[in-house]
């Protein structure tokens, strides 16, 4: 390969980056080479020094998702820091022991904010006009190193799990301990610090909120978040390393975020939603809205919706989606996998399509097999215009009115 | 090796190279590239981000060699994450070398 192609293929990967940053590398890469040459190093070997293009996408597609899902990722799970837990009388004492509490609220709020860290978080709706709180906490770590707490402020009620201050912080200087942490991860603990958190070890807060709350976030940060069967205004669900699960919601802004799990939302309605993973899977079914926003670092996006417009990207997942009658826009873009989009319903379209080394195809109203290559493709009277861009990838559309 | 590991210790080495004054791109990548086997391009993406992360400004200088140069400068933000990671980084290479004697 020499420069002219190198540079083209760079080109190339970077386009689903935006025109921006695609000349920001471009720029960073001939001015690397102006100065190897002026070092009298051959293209070959700039080229050699540079590396494979797929390395640095890959560095890039870290960075450039929406909204820091780096940070997210990179969140550790809260478990990790753990720094004392008990001897092993405590631990006797809190085998297999299970704890439970039920609380009840009432009052106006405004909004609900729950933080579970480590706990499973499932929110739906209350049977009357109080919020419900039930806490368990299963075996021995989780009783001793994590509590529930609840407070309200500015008509904002708030509860979740936090980490009790330990009791045994002074008085253990004999013991060996070690806790490293790396940008900011636990990379080392031993001694008595990092008490296994086994099987056995769960907290789950089960929260019930009132009809017409406006607002609700719950954020976690190695548990889970579920969130069923509510109507709201403004709905955010946040997971570290957990899966965000969204089931028969209506809410006019809808976020669902995760560092490293999967996000499923299904027969849910909105104005605007948005649903970003860092490397796990997002699925949405049976979605109905305005407009529908996905992505995910190097997971697969898949699903099936009825939304004005699509925008769906994935790192280096493949992108599988079923739209429904009213799409008027869809782009889709992934840096190496495959995408196939089914349409249904729709007065026509206007496709642009563009795949670094994958096939194309493109069928409309049953005139199957229509082999066609990069460009602009439009068919019936181009009611919906479609964007799709993949690095290497092969991209199937399909049709109907 | 974990990426995200040799990510954290890549944007490390190049905070370190800029304490010591301003760089352009290839002169840094050059550096670091002397020091350990890695494609030199995927140094940009990092200090694309150093830069959004505000741990870096850039500015170009003119250069008789050809394009201009883009020159990187760290911030006070920059230097005050390169102490502590830097910290966080000799308290890992001590309980390291702590654990492989035993």
């Amino acid at each position: 390969m020499n420069k002219q192609e190198y540079m083209k293929k760079l080109q190339e990967r970077l386009e689903s980056f935006g025109k921006e940053l695609q000349e920001e590398i471009m720029e960073d890469y001939r001015q690397h080479f102006a100065e190897g040459e002026n070092e009298g190093k051959s293209e070959e070997e700039i080229i050699e020094e540079l590396g494979n293009i797929e390395e640095m996408i890959r560095e890039l597609s870290e960075d450039e998702l929406p909204e820091g899902f780096a940070q997210r990722a990179l969140e550790p799970a809260a478990v990790e820091g753990q720094e004392v837990t008990g001897t092993q009388e405590d631990t006797e004492k809190f085998e297999e022991t299970e704890m439970k509490r039920a609380f009840s609220y009432s009052g106006y709020y405004k909004a609900v904010v729950l933080e579970g860290k480590v706990a499973d978080v499932y929110v739906t709706e209350s049977e009357n006009d109080q919020i419900h709180v039930d806490y368990e906490a299963k075996g021995v770590n989780s009783q001793q190193n994590y509590e529930y707490y609840q407070y309200e402020e500015d008509g904002t009620f708030y509860a979740g799990v936090k980490r009790k201050k330990s009791i045994r912080e002074e008085g253990d200087s004999d013991e060996k301990m070690v806790k490293v942490t790396l940008f900011g991860r636990t990379i080392i603990s031993y001694g008595t610090i990092g008490n296994v958190w086994n099987s056995g070890q769960s907290i789950t807060l089960t929260v019930r909120i009132p009809k017409g709350m406006p607002k609700l976030t719950a954020k976690v940060g190695s548990g889970n978040v579920s969130v069923s069967g509510v109507e709201l205004e403004a709905l955010e669900a946040t997971s570290g390393s957990g899966n965000v699960g969204l089931n028969d919601i209506v809410a006019d802004r809808l976020k669902a975020h995760t560092g490293s799990g999967n996000i499923a939302a299904a027969h849910t309605e909105f104005i605007s939603g948005a649903l970003e993973a860092g490397s796990g899977n997002v699925k949405a079914e049976g979605v109905k809205g305005r407009e529908l926003r996905c992505g995910t670092g190097s997971g697969n996006i898949k699903g099936e919706a009825s939304v004005g417009e699509y925008h769906l990207a994935s790192g280096s997942g493949n992108i599988k989606m079923k739209a429904g009658g009213n799409a008027e826009r869809i782009n889709m873009s992934t840096g190496s996998g495959s995408i196939k989009l089914e349409l249904e319903g729709i007065q026509g379209m206007d496709t642009t399509v563009r795949t670094g080394s994958g096939g194309v195809r493109i069928a409309w109203n049953e005139e199957e097999g229509q082999k066609v290559k990069n460009g602009n493709y439009t068919y019936g009277n181009g009611a919906c215009k479609i964007k799709a861009n993949t690095g290497s990838g092969s991209v199937k559309i399909f049709g109907r009115e | 090796m974990n990426t995200q590991f040799k990510k954290g210790a890549l944007e490390l080495c190049v905070l370190s190279q800029l304490v010591w004054g301003d760089k352009y791109g290839y002169e840094l990548t050059e550096k670091i590239s002397g020091e350990m086997s890695i494609a030199s391009g995927t140094l940009y993406p990092i200090l694309r981000k150093l830069k959004a992360d505000d741990y870096v400004t850039t500015y170009l200088v003119e250069s008789e060699s050809g394009p201009a140069r883009k020159y990187y400068k760290l911030t006070e933000k920059g230097k005050q994450y390169q102490t502590s990671v830097k910290q966080e980084w000799e308290t890992f290479i001590n309980a390291v070398n702590q654990l492989l004697l035993g």
